[in-house]
């Protein structure tokens, strides 16, 4: 109710209840997509394998990325990296998910080339992510985060999402 | 999670949809996405204030309490919230007030669902039988106690009442909800929300109703059943990334049998009636959004709703447009501007009934308004000040002035403590404005053998009722599973609508009688005062306490037609991932009614109320409950309406409620 927001705001009311700091809910995004997705068998090694979730460019969750770390997905343990400067090919296949922050935005063009065909899943918040050859971005609609799927790029990756997955997500065919 | 302090009590709030989340350590991640995607927050580029900062007394009453009360009506569930007083007449009728000034008719707050107002200028109230949404489709109803006229514009004197329906992306798929019981004979809610193409969702919905009537006193059956059916869309669409579009419309048709004890000239000069009252509406509603830069916007919105009610005091057609525009910018970091202009349309038609006749019978009424507000930090954003007026314009008494002066202090993280000063009226309905008379009550024989009949009569001179009202209130989050909220108030109200006895004078046809004439006047002035207090508890991860507690000290209780205290308090225990316990207990003190009827004065007695769910998720996509409402009696009296009044007590109610998405 943006009408009525308006009017909230004004005796400063307009947010509701329930309200999440930006990246606790992006991270909890983060694991439902972990959820959501499957990789090609070749990527975990075994059962046990870790599932490693890349941070590439500046931290922007805080600690919010604490409640994911200790959480498995299926049998596989969930393990926070971040990583500095430019990552190449071989860094990034480390990855099974890989946040891309804002602060990459310039060098955004080379990192997806990077990716490209690589089974990691990529997200980011940067504007326009899905469109331009990202995976998943996240975006702020109404106070509330909603995503972006570029379905072609995925599919290329050879991850596959579950229909659930899609079924609530802005879909691209690149 | 440094700001958790801040969001933790409220976030208690969302217990239902949170699956074994400790109340220390608020685990997101528990959350499924299709609820991840409800949920709000606050980013650094869009400034939104939680209301928890907000410096007026605001109370939020979310889907999950909603559900975990059971409720099957939205006037229901607002005995949630402190400070408002609701009562049930009969079975379709409330009486619904914040602050006191209670009737049938009350007539001092505004309601609006999703921006439209649903207040109608017709008798200066809300008809909230016809307000019966899908409670499904609600999320959230925003109960703002105190003045809001600078910012709603007139009627919004004792509280404003905002229904907020969730988005169409918040609806996706179908849902299909069942009701049925000894009250709720079968409440029939099918909803299915869909996409069309990438970038706009919708929903379609349809509810069917259908209740039955309570007792009188006797305990007699007082045959007040009802029926009503809505339907209805929304669609929300986001053309691109800085605009929003959402459109929305509905239909109802409602059947409604309601007692009336009518005049009559011949002995025993009053009947009782069952008047079968039937109501008709449609609404249509845009709203365009653009954010244009990070911290500017405007909105601009358009309504155009029609109703139809029929019934022994009234036969009334009204078609209202309502066009709407505002535009809110921060100047600087501090600073924070909202204005807008409103322009609304009114026409009306009154058909002469037995017991009114309003003239002249058709009229075509408008509004027009302006307001502007100003929100400034200072003192290190420790201190807010809130400047805000609105200028409206209406047929009746011309122009209107509602100002209001907000604080906000934030002493430390977890307090807050505002106070306010604002100024609202009430503008008069067509019913005390013109040449009308309503043909109310015969008072039994009265001079000579003869009986009298009640006239009241209008006047052009009718003024607009004001109030200015000075609020202060603290609001404390003691720790993360306790928050406490308390507001104080003084309202001084003027020019309140009274009436004054003419000289009777004798009419012969259609049989000798005498005419009381009552003619419509500002005369009176009142004070009420009094605190509102709301707690949330919760002393265990599944165990969720809230309490609401209000006192009212009125100046004149025998027109305030409101209880002295009032209790809620809701209990919900999750006992495990599939089964709910919910316990709902409310206290209303004892309250008059003034009737015009030959009841006099009507002494509502104290009463108790007591609603007990047990919910049952056997499937994430199947919840099954059974709920019994005003348990503690076979019938109660909560309410009586103030003319024509006949009493029906609230009977005991037990249902079971199925919910099946797919």
């Amino acid at each position: 109710m943006r009408v009525l927001a308006i009017g909230l705001q004004l005796l400063a009311l307009s947010g509701m209840a329930q309200e999440y700091g930006e990246y606790e809910v992006k991270a909890a995004y983060l694991y439902n997509f972990a959820r959501f997705a499957k990789w090609p068998t070749s990527v975990f090694a075994e059962d046990s394998s870790l599932l490693v979730l890349c941070i590439v460019g500046k931290n922007p969750f805080g600690d919010a990325l604490d409640a994911l770390a200790g959480k498995a997905v299926d049998t596989h343990a969930i393990r926070i990296q971040h990583m500095t400067g430019l990552p190449g090919v071989a860094a990034l296949r480390g990855c099974h998910l890989l946040f891309i922050s804002r602060s990459e935005q310039g060098r955004l063009p080379q990192l997806l080339a990077t990716l490209e065909g690589l089974p990691v899943l990529s997200v980011s918040d940067i504007d326009s992510f899905a469109q331009v050859g990202g995976m998943i971005g996240l975006v702020e609609r109404d106070r509330r985060i909603h995503f972006d799927i570029n379905l072609a790029v995925v599919q290329r990756s050879g991850i596959r999402l579950s229909s659930q997955l899609l079924k609530l997500a802005r879909v691209f065919d690149e | 999670m440094s700001r958790l302090w801040s969001w933790a009590p409220w976030l208690l709030a969302l217990q239902g949809m949170l699956f074994g989340v400790s109340a220390v350590a608020m685990d997101l991640t528990a959350l499924s996405v299709e609820e991840l995607m409800q949920v709000e927050v606050v980013s650094a580029a869009r400034q939104s204030q939680a209301w928890s900062d907000s410096a007026a007394a605001v109370f939020v009453i979310t889907a999950d309490d909603l559900r975990r009360t059971g409720v099957t009506q939205v006037a229901e569930a607002l005995r949630l919230a402190p400070g408002v007083d609701v009562a049930r007449i009969d079975s379709s009728r409330w009486a619904i007030s914040i602050r006191g000034f209670n009737g049938r008719f009350a007539n001092k707050l505004l309601v609006m669902i999703d921006g439209r107002s649903v207040y109608t200028p017709v008798f200066s109230g809300v008809y909230w039988e016809l307000q019966d949404l899908p409670i499904n489709d609600i999320a959230r109803i925003e109960v703002i106690r105190g003045p809001g006229g600078s910012l709603w514009g007139a009627n919004a004197v004792n509280g404003v009442i905002n229904i907020i329906t969730k988005s169409a992306s918040e609806t996706q798929g179908a849902l299909v909800s069942v009701t049925a019981g000894n009250e709720e004979r079968a409440i029939v809610d099918a909803r299915y929300g869909g996409k069309l193409g990438e970038s706009a969702r919708y929903r379609i919905y349809g509810r069917s109703a259908r209740r039955e009537g309570f007792v009188d006193p006797q305990g007699q059956s007082s045959s007040d059943d009802w029926t009503m059916q809505r339907g209805g869309f929304r669609l929300d669409w986001q053309p691109s990334a800085r605009d929003d579009v959402v459109v929305l419309g509905d239909h109802y048709s409602g059947d409604m049998n309601q007692n009336m004890v009518v005049p009559m000239l011949e002995p025993p000069y009053n009947e009782h009636r069952l008047d079968p009252v039937t109501a008709r509406g449609n609404s249509l509603q845009a709203r365009w959004v653009r954010n244009y830069s990070p911290t500017g916007q405007f909105s601009l919105q358009t309504y155009y709703q029609n109703q139809e009610h029929s019934d022994l005091q009234q036969d009334v057609s009204l078609e209202t447009f309502d066009l709407d525009f505002q535009h809110s910018l921060d100047l600087g970091s501090a600073q924070q501007v909202v204005w807008g202009l409103n322009y609304r349309h009114y026409q009306d038609h009154y058909a002469p009934v037995a017991l009114s006749m309003v003239d002249p019978t058709e009229a075509t009424t408008s509004l027009f308004s302006i307001f502007g507000q100003d929100q400034i930090d200072f003192a290190d954003a420790r201190l807010r000040l809130t400047l805000g007026l609105r200028l409206e314009r209406n047929d009746y008494t011309g122009w209107e002035w509602q100002p209001s002066a907000r604080l906000l202090w934030m002493p430390t993280a977890q307090q807050r403590l505002w106070g306010s000063i604002s100024r609202a009226v009430r503008t008069p309905s067509r019913v005390e404005e013109g040449r009308t008379t309503f043909f109310t009550l015969p008072l039994l024989p009265a001079f000579g053998g003869l009986p009298a009949v009640v006239t009241g009569v209008g006047s052009n001179a009718f003024a607009a009722e004001k109030l200015t009202a000075y609020e202060i209130g603290y609001r404390n989050w003691l720790n993360e599973a306790l928050s406490l909220d308390v507001t104080a108030f003084y309202n001084d109200y003027d020019d309140l609508l009274s009436a004054t006895d003419g000289a009777p004078y004798l009419v012969t046809e259609p049989a000798p009688h005498w005419v009381l004439p009552l003619y419509f006047n500002n005369g009176l002035n009142a004070a009420n005062r009094g605190f509102e207090m709301a707690a949330d508890w919760r002393p265990h991860p599944d165990w969720r306490l809230q309490l609401a507690y209000s006192h009212l000290w009125m100046s004149h209780p025998q027109r305030a037609w409101a209880p002295a205290d009032q209790v809620s308090l809701l209990s919900s225990w999750r006992i495990n991932d599939t089964l709910e316990l919910d316990a709902w207990l409310r206290y209303s003190s004892s309250l008059l009614v003034q009737t015009i009827s030959t009841l006099g004065t009507v002494t509502v007695d104290p009463t108790w109320g007591l609603t007990l769910r047990l919910g049952w998720r056997p499937r994430p996509d199947l919840e099954l409950a059974l709920v019994g409402a005003n348990l503690l009696s076979d019938h109660q009296l909560e309410f009586v309406q103030e003319a024509y009044t006949y009493p029906v007590e609230v009977e005991r109610s037990l249902y079971g409620q199925l919910k099946w998405s797919f």
